[in-house]
């Protein structure tokens, strides 16, 4: 199980080399000449408008609040899915409740509007 | 050392770092993302215990879900910007979890705890010939046996106990229910409401005190000018 992992780790390793590697080498071999239209905040060549820091829309954290719902279910459910095979009756009837119990509310945040984008 | 404890090590000064870096810093942006390390530390440490279900469940709620929550939690917070967050209850703050820490060490760790009131000094003259040496305490017990491998099957094991009436139905269904509350309540909190509704609202409550206010002038009990909520609109209260 452990040895599965070690694949993860070597990407992890893998990806920050690639990235440190080359982070670190272009800031040894470029030339330093700073000067105040280069540090400016970069933005696809265009001039940036107002400021950096905006506040985001309230809707945001709704939207993020039903991604963790069924971020929760979907956790719950693979080693559920797992034991499948082995379960009873009652033990699937309560998954189903459980899925429907979730549903209720997406049902409610639906019905509410809180998944419209005005 | 071996591989496991040099990752242990890493690991375990990563999140001992990140977790402080999330306590003392004043950028509260900057304190959300440096627990998403500390996140990824745990996820870790999970892999080295050979659950990687619980590792795979870290890194999809914790680092995909909460963490998105917090960051749009700090950015939905106007002038975050300007704003230096202090803590007032630091201290409050850092015994609190310095007694939740010993109370769980002392659980879980390899300690064993023994109080045995009855041979305390004081309480030794009361009970006897007890010598005044044997007051129990604390004694440390390092872990000599290698910690117990987790069975091929864990998985499986966990989802059939999640649906066992024996076992962890009833949190398994609690769960969805305090999912349900949660979002309900956000969604209270935080919908905008139109316009168009605002003024429906308005409109059946001043409606609903007209008919209260009629009722009550039939029964011949009614004050002459009846209470009206703010906004009710003028024509509906006349007759």
């Amino acid at each position: 199980m452990r040895t599965d992992f070690a694949f993860v780790g070597v990407m992890l390793v893998t990806a920050a080399l690639l990235m440190g590697v080359a982070l670190i080498a272009a800031s040894l071999l470029r030339p330093k000449k700073p000067s105040k239209a280069k540090l400016e905040t970069y933005e696809c060549g265009m001039e940036t408008v107002g400021d950096t820091w905006v506040q985001f829309r309230v809707q945001y954290y709704v939207i993020a609040l039903v991604f963790v719902l069924f971020d929760i279910e979907a956790i719950l459910l693979f080693p559920i899915a797992v034991a499948f095979n082995s379960l009873t009756f009652f033990a699937v009837a309560n998954v189903a409740l459980f899925v429907i119990v979730l549903l209720i509310a997406l049902l409610y945040a639906w019905r509410k509007g809180a998944l419209d984008w005005e | 050392m071996t591989i496991h404890q040099v990752l242990f090590i890493v690991m375990a000064l990563a999140i001992l770092g990140s977790a402080i870096f999330v306590v003392t810093t004043s950028n509260l942006f900057r304190a959300a993302l440096m627990l998403i390390l500390t996140f990824f530390g745990v996820a870790g440490l999970f892999v080295l215990l050979d659950i990687g279900l619980f590792a795979v469940a870290q890194v999809l709620i914790y680092i995909g879900a909460i963490s998105i929550l917090l960051i749009f939690a700090v950015m939905l917070t106007r002038g975050m910007q300007g704003m230096v967050p202090r803590n007032s209850q630091a201290v409050a703050a850092a015994v609190t979890v310095g007694i939740i820490f010993a109370v769980l060490l002392l659980l879980f760790g390899p300690f064993r705890v023994t109080v045995d009131v009855a041979r305390w000094p004081v309480f030794s003259l009361f009970a006897g010939n007890a010598s005044p040496r044997d007051v129990g305490g604390i004694e440390w017990t390092p872990p000599n046996q290698p910690i117990p491998s987790v069975p091929e099957t864990y998985i499986a094991d966990f989802g059939r106990s999640l649906v066992d009436l024996n076992q962890y139905l009833l949190p398994f269904l609690l769960i969805a229910f305090l999912v349900d509350v949660v979002l309900a309540g956000a969604i209270f909190v935080a919908r905008q409401r139109r316009p168009a509704e605002v003024i429906e609202d308005r409109r059946r409550q001043a409606e609903e005190a007209a008919e209260e206010a009629e009722a009550m002038r039939q029964a011949g009990m009614a004050p002459d000018v009846a209470p009206l909520p703010e906004g009710a609109v003028a024509s509906t209260a006349e007759h």
